[in-house]
């Protein structure tokens, strides 16, 4: 019991000098907008880093750009836009539903409705299949499968297992 | 039975995956075509290396503008072809430079080493007009018609046919 205390206690050392150490962000409302722009938008530079993440000379500037434009009173849209105009789509972070886009958005779904009339009519084949096997007296009957777990019960009691 | 029915089905589509995703392997993720081909080049004011003010587009000439840095080791191994060609084709086309995230003595110093292929450079210290023209490093070059149209870029060093080749769709001359 002791030994719990104390590890808890060192553990506690630990977890608290992050904290003491830690510097205290202050973040203004106006940086939290830049950043939630800037989180849709891919850094040029860095290939899967969002500008926000990044900290690039090119990731830098756009942002100062978008504080600019914000305090000159521009909509996020507009900001947007206005890099999609001069880097193209692949600047968006996801991908813009209109044009070639759609395909990622629409594939997943597309791939369903194809597949579930296949699983559909599998599941019926298969049970009608079995349907006419039982018919036919082929599938495994009440009796037999009381038989069969009898047997199963036997060898589950066996003492060599 | 149906299993391998099912197995049939599966193999072309998986083929088909494959040769896609073979394919993609051989793509390069950093060449991106640019939106702005076939618009107009946007307007930059700014000044060059001499601290002269000046406007782009330069109306009435085809323009080459080239994006480039002292810092920029692939500029240095194209700037050869960029001199050559400026020699050859300075009537007929304008020879811009962009300065890109440079420090101006640094430029100054690089062009009188290696040769000066441009009317003026623009001095973008901050990268501000590279953003406006979708700049995403050095080298990148424009090829813009008289009109002061975007008919081509590209992205990283150029070699001197693929550089003759862009020109001509600029100025029309074939040699």
């Amino acid at each position: 019991m002791k030994n719990i205390t104390n590890k808890f206690l060192i553990l506690l050392v630990f977890c608290l000098a992050g904290v003491a150490n830690a510097e205290v962000v202050r973040e203004t409302a106006r940086q939290r907008e830049v950043l939630d722009i800037a989180e849709q938008l891919r850094c040029a530079v860095c290939q899967s880093q969002s500008v926000a993440e990044s900290d690039s000379d090119l990731a830098n500037e756009m942002k100062a750009i978008i504080n600019e434009r914000l305090e000159k009173g521009a909509a996020a849209d507009e900001i947007i836009d206005y890099f999609v105009e001069r880097y193209g789509d692949y600047i968006l972070m996801k991908p813009s539903p209109d044009g070639p886009g759609w395909l990622l958005w629409w594939l997943p779904l597309l791939i369903l409705a194809v597949v579930l009339p296949f699983v559909g009519w599998q599941i019926r084949a298969r049970s009608k299949r079995f349907a006419q096997a039982d018919a036919a007296g082929l599938a495994v009957s009440r009796d037999q499968q009381e038989r069969l777990r009898q047997l199963r019960d036997q060898q589950n009691e066996d003492p060599r297992k | 039975m149906t299993g391998r029915r099912w197995a049939l089905l599966l193999f072309p589509v998986l083929l088909g995956l494959g040769v896609v995703l073979f394919l993609g392997l051989s793509r390069n993720p950093s060449e991106i075509p640019s939106p702005l081909v076939g618009k107009p080049f946007p307007k930059l004011a700014g000044v060059d290396l001499n601290g002269e003010p000046r406007q782009l587009p330069t109306p009435g000439k085809p323009m080459l503008v080239n994006v480039w840095a002292s810092w920029c080791t692939a500029c240095s191994v194209e700037h050869p072809v960029i001199v050559a060609a400026a020699k050859k084709y300075s009537q007929q086309v304008e020879f811009i430079g962009l300065n890109y995230r440079d420090k101006q003595p640094d430029a100054t110093r690089w062009l009188s080493r290696f040769g000066n292929p441009y009317a003026w450079s623009l001095n973008d210290a901050q990268g501000r007009a590279g953003i406006e023209l979708g700049v995403y490093g050095a080298p990148e070059t424009y090829f813009v018609d008289a009109e002061g149209v975007i008919q081509d870029k590209k992205i990283g060093p150029l070699e001197a046919t693929e550089l003759v080749n862009k020109l001509h769709k600029i100025t029309g001359i074939t040699d």
